[in-house]
């Protein structure tokens, strides 16, 4: 594919580029400033945009390597950050009015561990407020719009990363997942996104939405590039020694027994579009000589208030000292408070039943994977809806099988699997065993070797329009990222 | 102060107009609520208590055991 523009190559190609110098990390990462000045208008994929700071971050990579100091495959890439991410001298909002100041001194663990691997900070992408739910018409930010279709949402609450994957406005990126906002918007926007398992990428200096949920992962376009990210984010043993989540990731997946959550499936209303694909997706993954029977997945009836409860409670936990102050609650968006409120009215006793209940699913669940290797759905049971849509679900959840697996812990890996009839993306989830990540790379990477769907692009937003078709998602702060 | 005030307010018991009605919550300056947001709280709330209702039977049609607690996957019954 080396005829697409350099904003659109995966993240192994473009190292590979760099790493024999037929490549200037300087010359990309204007190729990607000027991307953003073309697209950002139109997609709000950004809420900040930092061009001095990549420009120094790539004129650094550039010097680097050239003494011959290339400290690997992700040096002078270009990357993005979803605005939950703490980054030193960089103001971090999570999507919030009340965080529109806040510039923090330190850089989270996430930030710092991409600063050491030598990308190059493009901006941190739009979240939604404290990245809870879907968007909402009086949020402060406007709310990034999917490339495939900008009357649409890109999912979320990672929607800025995916759609600057999406269309080319970052190589990669890091977003967090706490019931379902990476894999949510990778399905939605036809990227890849991967939650890994619980705890393996640091959480400190991220902003929470729910402690004992949130997850940190990779987005990318390809299997091979999150890969290639998660090597980087993901803490050392006590050993000092980690997973390759590279090597490996080319080996055959047959004999690999996926598990498909048949009476689940048929439980939770699923489009006519969408199981088509997911049906397409086995037969490929059955081609490459995987084994796939029906399994049970007991108790995940019980995921959605499990979930629901701990959420709110730890993020109402959380948001309690601004909750007190009469100015600083005035601050949150409408969306954001009403999602929040819930979270003050349930009991210990409510919290502490899901919490038990959630043990008992895992362990359902580490059985199941005792007998498959792999469970597989849809990643959503629709496409993405457009904001109008979207609006008149309100509060309502229907993210039934992306969910489970926030509570497990175990992870869980969205990839492209085909398109419906209006062209919008749909994704392939697979789910596998605590710390077994290796194992989702190696067959989502198999999948993309004999499948395109994730090299597809989504119109130009440039040709194709200027900014929002839709008066309401123009957002209280008036439509425009901040450049620093 | 009687007893029965600490406990968690029924559904149709829900007042809009101050937060402190719905839980047991509360915050050092009063938390105006419109109605609309009463109702959208006492829905969503009504949601749930009945999910971990739902939840709590089968946890003791299962002999669930309660020794057994903890969320995170190397945590081991």
């Amino acid at each position: 594919m080396n005829e697409q523009p350099l904003y659109f190559r995966s993240i192994e190609d473009l190292s590979e580029l760099i790493r024999t110098r037929a490549l200037s990390p300087v010359e990309l990462t204007e190729a990607f400033i000027t991307r953003i000045e073309e697209c950002n208008p139109a997609l709000q994929a950004y809420i900040t945009v930092t061009p001095e700071r990549a420009r120094d971050d790539a004129r650094r990579a550039e010097a680097e390597i050239t003494r011959g100091a290339w400290r690997g495959p992700l040096h002078g890439i270009p990357v993005s950050l979803k605005d939950v991410f703490e980054t030193a001298g960089v103001r971090t909002t999570a999507g919030s009015r009340l965080l529109l100041d806040h510039v923090p001194a330190e850089d989270s663990d996430v930030a710092a561990r991409l600063r050491a691997a030598g990308t190059v900070l493009l901006g941190k992408t739009m979240a939604y407020e404290f990245a809870l739910g879907t968007p909402y018409e009086d949020d402060f930010f406007p709310p990034a719009r999917n490339p495939w279709d900008r009357d649409r949402i890109p999912g979320g609450s990672s929607s800025g990363s995916a759609a600057a994957l999406s269309a080319g406005l970052c190589a990669g990126s890091v977003g967090s997942d706490t019931g379902g906002s990476i894999r949510h918007p990778a399905a939605h926007s036809g990227v890849v996104g991967l939650k890994p398992t619980y705890d393996l990428v640091s959480r400190a200096g991220t902003i929470p939405l729910a402690w004992s949920l949130d997850h940190a992962g990779p987005m990318t376009r390809s299997v091979g590039d999150a890969a290639l990210l998660l090597e980087i984010l993901v803490a050392d043993g006590p050993e000092g020694a980690r997973a390759s989540y590279v090597s490996g990731l080319d080996a055959p997946i047959r004999g690999t027994r996926i598990g498909i959550p048949e009476e689940f499936l048929a439980a939770n209303p699923v489009s006519e579009d969408v199981l088509r694909a997911f049906h397409s997706a086995l037969d490929v993954l059955r081609s490459l000589g995987a084994a796939t029977s029906p399994v049970a997945l007991p108790w995940a009836e019980h995921a959605e208030a499990m979930l629901l409860v701990i959420q709110r409670a730890e993020a109402a936990a959380y948001h309690e000292p601004w909750v007190q102050e009469e100015d600083r609650r005035a601050e949150y968006g409408r969306g954001f408070w009403e999602r929040l409120l819930p979270g003050y009215t349930f009991s210990a006793t409510e919290y502490l039943q899901a919490q038990r209940g959630r043990g008992r699913l895992r362990r359902n669940l580490e059985q199941v994977l005792d007998e498959v290797d792999v469970v597989a759905s849809p990643t959503m049971p629709r496409t993405a809806p457009t904001f109008a849509e979207q609006a008149a679900l309100g509060v309502a959840m229907n993210v039934p099988f992306i969910s489970l697996f926030n509570l497990t812990g175990q992870p869980s890996l969205s990839i492209p699997c085909g398109f419906d009839h209006q062209g919008l993306p749909i994704g392939l989830l697979l789910s596998g065993r605590a710390f077994d990540e290796q194992l989702l790379l190696r067959v989502g990477a198999a999948f993309q070797g004999a499948t395109d769907w994730h090299l597809r692009r989504p119109p130009d937003p440039v040709a194709n329009g200027g900014p929002a078709r839709d008066a309401r998602v123009a957002g209280a702060a008036g439509g425009r990222a901040t450049w620093l | 102060m009687s007893p029965s005030r600490n406990l968690r307010p029924q559904g149709d018991e829900l007042d809009a107009g101050d937060i402190s009605t719905l839980g047991s919550f509360r915050p050092a300056s009063r938390v105006r609520l419109t109605e609309a947001e009463a109702r959208m709280v006492r829905l969503f709330r009504d949601r749930c208590a009945e999910g971990i209702r739902n939840l709590l039977r089968d946890l003791r049609a299962q002999d669930e055991p309660a020794t057994v607690f903890g969320p995170g996957p190397r945590s081991r019954a």
